[in-house]
């Protein structure tokens, strides 16, 4: 039971260590020092008032919706800078980020305390594991590089018509400080209200829904799951197939098969209820595929040693 | 091909700490500052009008 309270506490640190810039009270808009040249952990609006770093999605964005209008060493360096410190960052935590440090992840975890009715949301054909995918590849890098305004710079795609921690962080805050932006709203801003009280909802309903369906972020930072620094290992001795695991899993994976899948947020609630210590995290510089899990879950192990 | 597999995180940190090290020798800090501290009327949902 430590666990959850080591993660909830490590959570609730990390919003507040991130959104702790009290600048806004007497510039009325947000910070922009030194540390905006660092990416935030996890997904967290660099226009909110209060936040110290910038969103790594909204840097992705931006790097691709400027290529044709930088110049190249401009670019080549921008990208160098961006690429590694993403990659560091996901080398080093994985999605780890995703359950311990993204503020947006405890907020989800936050909503889903509400008493409401609780369903897991299953979306239709593979929609389930490939739309965030989509959302990765057109509207942060696509649709940012393809289309152009009349400036010939491109739009954010995925910060202005779907992050709802951009709504959420930066629009509602900066509108209540700057009330002269009111005549910025537009259809967008009435179509992303809408959008985010969807997300709030579904959210309530299902755990992580944001998450486990849409957040682009979650799949780069869950690329390297595999090849990390950390990664869970099961011991087929050890286990017992109580399945106590896959029930506390809160992304619903099915384990071992998916233990260090990219949507494994290292949550370390199967390390923590297993009563046979079956799930233990290892730290390693090298790959170690131990066992061949392609086929492997509780039920099908079950199945084998009756 | 499993002992390729095996050296691939590293092939992934040498990759991540070069690309950094680049960057930040060429001042690709910048760019990041300076995108992340504009106030993003896009993010917020917000439209750019002309006369803003």
């Amino acid at each position: 039971m430590r666990i959850f309270k080591l993660r909830f506490l490590t959570q609730v640190a990390s919003t507040l260590f991130q959104n702790s810039s009290f600048q806004f009270l007497t510039t009325k808009g947000p910070y922009t020092g030194f540390l905006k040249s660092f990416c935030s952990f996890g997904l967290n609006c660099y226009s909110c008032p209060m936040a110290w770093f910038s969103c790594p999605l909204g840097i992705i964005q931006n790097l691709f919706a400027s290529l044709r209008t930088l110049p190249t060493q401009v670019l080549i360096s921008a990208f160098a800078y961006s690429l590694g410190l993403i990659l560091l960052m996901s080398l080093a935590l994985g999605r780890g980020i995703c359950g311990w440090l993204c503020p947006f992840g405890l907020l989800q975890e936050l909503l889903y305390r509400i008493p409401f009715y609780k369903r897991e949301i299953l979306l239709p054909y593979s929609l389930q594991r490939y739309l965030k995918h989509l959302f990765l590849i057109f509207f942060v890098i696509l649709l940012p590089f393809l289309y152009l305004t009349e400036i010939g710079y491109g739009l954010v795609w995925f910060c202005k018509f779907v992050c709802p921690a951009g709504t959420l962080e930066a629009g509602y805050l900066n509108l209540l400080l700057q009330p002269h932006l009111t005549k910025n709203i537009g259809l967008t801003f009435y179509l992303k209200t809408a959008l985010v009280l969807g997300f709030l909802i579904l959210c309530i309903v299902d755990l992580r829904f944001f998450c486990k369906n849409i957040c682009p972020l979650g799949l780069m930072y869950g690329i390297f799951n595999k090849y990390g620094l950390f990664r869970l290992r099961w011991s087929e001795k050890k286990c017992t197939l109580c399945g106590a695991c896959e029930k506390i899993c809160p992304m619903g994976l099915r384990i071992p098969k998916e233990l260090n899948s990219v949507e494994c947020i290292r949550c370390l609630n199967c390390l923590s209820i297993c009563p046979s210590k079956a799930i233990v995290l290892e730290r390693s510089l090298f790959y170690l595929p131990h066992v061949d899990l392609k086929s492997i879950t509780i039920k099908e192990l079950k199945h084998a040693k009756k | 091909m499993n002992k390729l597999l095996k050296y691939l995180p590293i092939f992934f940190w040498i990759i991540a700490i070069a690309a950094l090290l680049i960057g930040l020798l060429n001042s690709g800090y910048q760019f990041v500052q300076s995108r992340g501290a504009i106030l993003c009327l896009s993010c917020m949902g917000l439209e750019e009008n002309e006369d803003f």
